[in-house]
């Protein structure tokens, strides 16, 4: 509970979409720790519901391969097409290795893309922690 | 002509001899014989009328022209016949002797067309091996005729010649049932007009860019590739995947043609299709546990589960190191069968490889702090970025850089350089660290690789960074080289050509 974003005293909400429990696990425990609040979901079903249900979803976490039919491009695809949530990061963290999805991704407006193995929580988190800093200036 | 030759000499010669010997044999005779007659009948004519006186004196004489006479006849017939045998003889003689000539002259002629003969069936005799040669050889390309339109027929790939007017003269089996069509719809028709060729993107080829046509207009070899591989549309519009290898044909410098020989590779493309996709899923499916075992083990250490005990950060330590190798190993293989399977895209911008040096120092830096290696870095001043793949040359950076530190003990010195050597910049790295083996230098960079004392030294390792550095540098067509002395140190050579690495349209990029 040490971290707080600077220049809000408000915690900001993350909507982490990953369908390995292990994972999501680990990615919630860490962003709890790091003072945000988290929300989950392991299908775009179900995520597209969060957002939905939620009205303030900050930043998004998201898998690629997910539970279900549609996967993560389906969900970035589906927020971009409203108003309401084409505005909110989206941070791409999957262990998929094609240059075209990773285009894909770009393409579609993510903000970034991680390849899981390759990356620590702290390293991501602290990067994701940077770009809402830098929505909050301006 | 030559007989009546003959019987004209032989009557001239003829007439000469019996000339002579007519005088000699039938008039002297003859004349003899007569005057013996005309005397003895002078002489009893004379001595009827000499009656008296003169008988007795008469007489002696009388006698003597009687036996004179009687002498004449008979040396005239004796003459006559003689003569007459010695002229019959010696007419004979000529005769026998013309006609031996004669015979002698037929003898040569004879000779002459005997030999005249032997010559002619000796000819014959010539012919008729020849003839049976011929023969021979014609039913030898009988039989080769049918053996080559048998391989043709049998032939698994499809092949089509054109004349040097793209108008299609042979179309093989394989042809035929590749393209779904039979050869009578496309022999003595115009290539470009009958056949549709489409390219990857489904773009149909112009008749410039068909193979036939620049295989002929630029007199070369044209071969498609498996990624960039040529389509052909059938009669009932589906296409299929080709390998595509167009020869021109050149007779003394003159254009002939061309040969395309072309196969199917749909198969090929799905199981490279499979393969690329059993890539992408293998790696995803080992980096998910490695993923939770790497940030598990992560929290651990910062102290996320509680405080740990020394030997508990010690112990999570190791698996935490454990688990990187292996992510370190996923990803070189990941990026070794993107490149072997020629899907690796290489991207082209300009590239700063001082910058790139810098970068991948700091990044290292950690260790080599820890392990109190002096570091010094030297650049050339004409240096300038050249049009290259970054993430290539980085890693080629990184993996130097990271042999160098991890094959040099404690206090050890690394250098790092950058020149410029026309026509290359070339990277190198040195050591004095415990250097390559004499008798393993040949296989260090061979997949998977790792030298005995590297081994032995240093536990961690995937013995496959030096052979992804020489697959990037052959990519990129440039050099690698190495001296090294075993327990003295390795000084690394890599160049590149200043021209830089040629884009390359690519599926998939390194990841690491």
């Amino acid at each position: 509970m040490k971290d707080e974003i600077a220049g809000s005293n408000v915690k900001k909400t993350i909507l982490v979409i990953e369908d390995e429990i292990p994972l999501l696990k680990a990615i919630g425990d860490k962003l709890e720790r790091s003072g945000f609040q988290i929300v989950s979901a392991r299908t775009v079903k179900q995520a597209l519901g969060m957002l939905e249900d939620i009205g303030n979803i900050d930043i998004i976490w998201l898998d690629h391969y997910l539970l279900g039919k549609e996967d993560g491009l389906d969900f970035v695809s589906e927020i971009k097409n409203h108003d309401r949530w084409k505005h909110i990061p989206v941070f791409v963290v999957s262990n998929t290795a094609s240059l075209d999805k990773v285009q894909s991704y770009i393409r579609l407006g993510a903000n970034k893309f991680y390849t899981k193995a390759n990356y620590r929580l702290d390293k991501i988190i602290e990067d994701i922690r940077e770009c809402l800093e830098k929505k909050e200036n301006n | 002509m030559k007989k009546q030759n003959l019987d004209n000499s032989y009557s001239r010669d003829y007439n000469a001899t019996a000339r002579k010997h007519l005088v000699k044999s039938k008039v002297i005779p003859y004349a003899v014989l007569v005057g013996g007659v005309v005397l003895s009948i002078l002489e009893w004519q004379i001595a009827q009328r000499i009656d008296g006186i003169f008988s007795e004196a008469v007489f002696p004489y009388s006698f003597l022209i009687l036996g004179l006479s009687v002498t004449m006849m008979v040396v005239g017939l004796l003459f006559f016949y003689i003569k007459s045998y010695d002229w019959a003889v010696t007419i004979a003689d000529a005769n026998t002797r013309k006609i031996n000539e004669n015979m002698q002259e037929l003898d040569k002629k004879v000779k002459i067309i005997e030999e005249k003969n032997r010559n002619l069936e000796k000819a014959k005799k010539t012919m008729m091996r020849l003839m049976q040669d011929i023969s021979v050889e014609k039913n030898k390309i009988e039989e080769e005729k049918v053996k080559s339109e048998a391989l043709l027929e049998s032939i698994g790939d499809g092949m089509i010649a054109t004349d040097k007017d793209e108008i299609i003269q042979v179309v093989n089996k394989a042809a035929e049932i590749t393209l779904g069509c039979d050869s009578r719809e496309l022999i003595g028709k115009s290539f470009p007009e009958t056949i549709t060729v489409e390219d990857v993107e489904g773009k149909v080829l112009l008749k410039e860019e068909l193979p036939v046509t620049k295989a002929m207009s630029t007199r070369q070899k044209i071969t498609s590739s498996l990624t960039n591989s040529l389509f052909f549309v059938r009669n009932n519009k589906t296409k299929f995947p080709a390998y595509v290898v167009t020869t021109p044909v050149i007779l003394k410098e003159n254009m002939s043609g061309a040969i395309m020989v072309f196969r199917d590779i749909s198969r090929e493309w799905d199981i490279d299709r499979s393969k690329t996709e059993f890539v992408s899923l293998a790696s995803h499916q080992l980096r998910t546990p490695l993923s939770t075992v790497g940030w598990y083990a992560e929290m651990l250490l910062a102290g996320d589960a509680g405080s740990l005990s020394v030997e508990q950060e010690d112990y999570v330590k190791e698996i935490y190191n454990g688990n990187q190798r292996m992510v370190e190993l996923v990803n070189s293989l990941l990026n070794i069968s993107r490149m072997e399977l020629g899907n690796l895209a290489i991207e082209s911008e300009a590239t700063d490889f001082i910058y790139i040096s810098k970068s991948v120092i700091k990044e290292m830096l950690p260790t080599i702090k820890k392990k109190k290696i002096k570091m010094t870095e030297k650049y050339g001043k004409d240096i300038h970025p050249i049009n290259a793949d970054t993430k290539l040359v980085r890693n080629i950076f990184q993996n130097l850089l990271n042999n160098a530190i991890k094959y040099t003990p404690e206090k050890g010195k690394i250098d790092i350089e950058i020149t410029q050597k026309d026509p290359d910049i070339v990277i190198r790295v040195s050591d004095n660290g415990y250097g390559i083996p004499e008798h393993q230098k040949d296989k260090i960079f061979t997949k998977l690789f790792r030298a005995d004392n590297a081994k032995e030294k240093e536990t961690e390792g995937t013995g496959l960074g030096l052979y992804i550095v020489k697959l990037i540098v052959d990519a990129a067509k440039g050099k690698i080289w190495f001296e090294s002395e075993e327990n003295k140190g390795t000084t690394f050579y890599v160049a590149i050509p200043l021209s830089g690495m040629a884009k390359k349209k690519g599926t998939k990029s390194l990841v690491g």
